[in-house]
């Protein structure tokens, strides 16, 4: 009995340290971000200050100096609305096509998926030069419209891929049946097929925005104005003069344009885990 | 509230704003002629509002030109240079008219317009005097006998050093260790003072990374042991005798250096760490633009403003502290250092005749600006050389008279304001003696550009550093390796030499 106990209290102890070891290790860039954020430069550049706790009182100067000398808010915009229209076009697109691939074409569907999902693994700093031109061909160089046009081709491709995974959980008996029921292919999806995808979505939706807001040499190289750059690139573009980084700003920049995102992750983790992990367990 | 609710709210919000740019777009007028310029966020903020809102908008008025400047970090230009070259390749509009590239951008001598290159250059030269070598060297393909760019400025790379340490470390080295007083003079004298500094727990920090500081001081190393990548005709020379033995000596001085003077953060130095590592108060010597001194000053004035007393300021005595050697240290062939940054304007290739035009003459007047007297009576003041606080130094040596420069620097109003002394920088002004092209004594080529950019060099002495190749070893390596690129752009028709 004794034994019994002493065992689950090692095991126990032994998840527990290394759940807080990995959670010490996700969270140091986000408390050392936070820190800095708030820190008097005089306070950061002394190399004898305790770099992981704050020596002199807290500064807002940093996010003053974001929100009054730099373009911030606008960058925060444009991310917002690339965001949402990269996620917009992505399940226009991938929602029908997961769905077409994994009821449509059998055992080609499958092949087809994963010959998308490589067209995913093609470096953005490989094919920046040729969209480079067709973006120039389009006359959107130099606005967001160039990003919208061309982060999709980075998301469709694995959005479709998780996507048919999903739809092939979600048994064809249940649209079936709908079908008997008098719906046509259209109304099974939707009112079917769709609502029990949602974790699925939630997940493309995430990804997607995520990787929007993340991406840096397309929002690099085809958006120049400072006024219309997403905030991937006007941070680090306008906020490293020379060879002199202004680690407070750059840190305040980064602090408050993750706090939405984790904010949001909070609230649709389990969606997006789920949206990871459920296929096959509809059935 | 609700988890319904708040996500009903998020989407409206994100909503919103994916509309509002799309409402609320710029509204321009129309113009006859557009320049658009992409340049760097230039180290000293008022040459930014100098640029932006003095020179480019009164110049564009005085020749009925719209002037549009952007402005990206120097790491971004490069990439953004590419795609704009592809642009061009494919006969798109590149985006800007004018590129200011901090290095030499050999590469692109085929989407350039050389002749209007070449129409600036000797016009500059017809009014103001010579181009120097250095500018010649870096902009000049002599195999296609093309101007690939139009230099304007660059950027001396002069060591700094913490005055205050080396004096304490001077005073403890006597007889064959003994080294000057007044700062180091020979790559010798940072190794004898080096070794003491680190005892004292400021070591040298001079970067052994895959990084471009590190290539600027690997290069200005070598040229001083008689060595480089090339000879003048672009033949790899760097282990061909008599450099191999030279190359050898390098390696193992460099090794040297590491093991008594540095320590292993070098080995992960990036761009930021000399003036990081420097201004920290951790480094006692580091090899870089003005910017270090400078930031340093800046500090000094923010202490000032704050209300500090200078003699008793811990800023302003860094600052103060903060000294440059008067020339590149002193190697077995000779005292010879590199340029920090190279400023170098390209135009590309077929755009409009008023474009051109208006490109080719707002370079020649962005020269012309470089001399105070110039910029006040064109309407542009202080001009280049005095926004830049003397950062940018002219390659059309005669476009501020030596006199003027010398006149700012020994009264420079930057080091009066931090409480410094007035004259500190004006030993900057032998960097004409000193200071060579990446690539001396051949030309900054399209090769030469590539071995910089893939850190050959740098990986050669730092895997001798490090203890895992014998010089021998990194040396060969390195060469077989200099040699492919060279064939490479041979091949291509942009580079010369036949070894």
């Amino acid at each position: 009995m004794a034994r019994r106990r002493w065992r689950r209290l090692v095991r126990g102890g032994g998840r527990a340290a290394i759940l807080t070891v990995f959670s010490v290790f996700s969270a140091f860039p986000f408390a050392w971000m936070f820190i800095t954020a708030f820190k008097r430069n005089s306070d950061l550049y002394n190399p004898m200050n305790n770099p992981f706790w704050f020596n002199e009182p807290p500064t807002l100067e940093h996010v003053q100096y974001v929100f009054t000398k730099t373009m911030y808010a606008n960058w925060i915009t444009n991310t917002a609305a690339v965001g949402v229209a990269v996620v917009a076009v992505t399940l226009l697109l991938a929602l029908p096509a997961g769905y077409s691939l994994s009821r449509f074409l059998g055992a080609w569907g499958g092949r087809l998926g994963i010959s998308m999902f490589l067209v995913y693994l093609v470096p953005p700093t490989l094919l920046f030069i040729p969209l480079s031109r067709l973006v120039s061909e389009l006359h959107l160089h130099n606005t967001v419209w160039s990003l919208i046009l061309v982060y999709p081709t980075i998301t469709v491709p694995f959005a479709t891929w998780l996507l048919m995974g999903f739809f092939k959980s979600i048994p064809r008996e249940l649209e079936e049946q709908a079908l008997v029921d008098g719906y046509g292919r259209l109304g099974a999806f939707l009112r079917v097929t769709l609502p029990l995808a949602i974790p699925g979505i939630v997940a493309v939706v995430i990804f997607s925005f995520t990787i929007s807001a993340q991406e840096f040499v397309y929002a690099l190289t085809f958006v120049t104005n400072t006024a219309r750059k997403t905030v991937s690139v006007g941070v680090p573009a306008d906020m490293v003069r020379g060879d002199i980084f202004d680690w407070g700003p750059l840190m305040a920049s980064a602090f408050l344009a993750s706090v939405p995102v984790a904010i949001l992750y909070y609230f649709v983790l389990d969606k997006f885990v789920s949206g990871f992990t459920t296929a096959g367990a509809i059935r | 509230m609700t988890r319904r609710e708040f996500l009903r709210l998020a989407g409206a919000g994100l909503v919103a704003a994916s509309v509002g740019p799309f409402i609320f777009t710029e509204k321009t007028a129309a113009q006859p002629v557009t320049l658009r310029i992409l340049q760097w966020r230039h180290f000293v903020p008022p040459y930014d509002e100098w640029f932006d809102k003095v020179f480019a908008p009164r110049w564009g008025e005085k020749n009925n030109v719209r002037v549009v400047v952007e402005h990206v970090g120097l790491a971004e230009i490069p990439a953004i240079a590419a795609g704009e070259a592809a642009r061009v390749a494919g006969g798109a509009d590149p985006g800007h008219d004018l590129i200011q590239h901090l290095t030499p951008p050999a590469a692109l001598e085929r989407q350039v317009d050389t002749d209007a290159h070449r129409e600036v250059i000797e016009e500059l030269k017809r009014k103001v005097g010579p181009y120097i070598p250095l500018a010649e060297k870096s902009t000049f393909n002599p195999v296609t006998r093309r101007y690939f760019g139009v230099s304007d400025n660059f950027v001396p790379d002069p060591v700094h050093y913490r005055a205050d340490l080396w004096r304490q470390a001077a005073a403890r080295l006597t007889g064959e260790q003994r080294v000057p007083l007044l700062g180091p003079k020979t790559w010798d004298d940072i190794r004898k003072a080096g070794r003491e500094l680190k005892r004292m727990g400021h070591p040298v920090g001079l970067g052994l990374s895959q990084e471009i500081d590190t290539g600027m001081f690997l290069r200005a190393l070598m040229y001083s042991w008689g060595t480089s990548e090339q000879d003048e005709g672009s033949n790899v020379v760097l282990d061909v005798p008599p450099y191999r033995q030279r190359t050898l000596d390098a390696l193992r001085f460099v090794k040297a250096l590491y093991e008594e003077t540095m320590f292993p953060g070098v080995f992960a130095w990036t761009a930021a760490s000399n003036n990081e590592e420097f201004l920290a108060g951790r480094i006692s010597i580091a090899m870089n633009a003005i910017s270090i001194a400078r930031a340093a000053q800046a500090m000094a004035i923010e202490a000032i403003r704050r209300g500090e007393n200078p003699n008793q300021s811990k800023a302003v005595q860094f600052a103060r502290n903060t000294w440059i050697t008067e020339r590149a240290p002193q190697g077995p062939a000779g005292a010879r250092g590199l340029e920090h940054v190279m400023g170098v304007y390209t135009l590309w290739r077929n755009r409009p005749r008023a474009v051109r035009e208006a490109a080719k003459k707002f370079l020649i007047d962005l020269v012309l600006s470089f001399d105070p007297d110039v910029a006040a009576r064109e309407g542009w003041p202080p001009g280049k050389f005095q926004a830049s606080q003397a950062y940018d130094y002219p390659t059309f040596q005669n476009a501020i008279p030596k006199a003027k420069r010398l006149a700012y620097l020994r009264d420079d109003p930057v080091s009066k304001a931090a409480g410094d002394r007035k004259d500190k920088l004006a030993s900057i002004e032998t960097a004409y003696e000193w200071a060579h092209n990446v690539g001396w004594p051949g030309p900054s080529s399209a090769a030469i550009d590539e071995v910089f950019n893939t850190w050959i060099i740098n990986v050669m002495f730092a895997r001798v550093a490090q203890g895992i190749d014998t010089p021998e070893q990194a040396l060969d390596a390195a060469a077989a390796q200099i040699r492919r690129v060279f064939q490479k752009w041979r091949e291509q028709g942009l580079v010369g030499g036949r070894r």
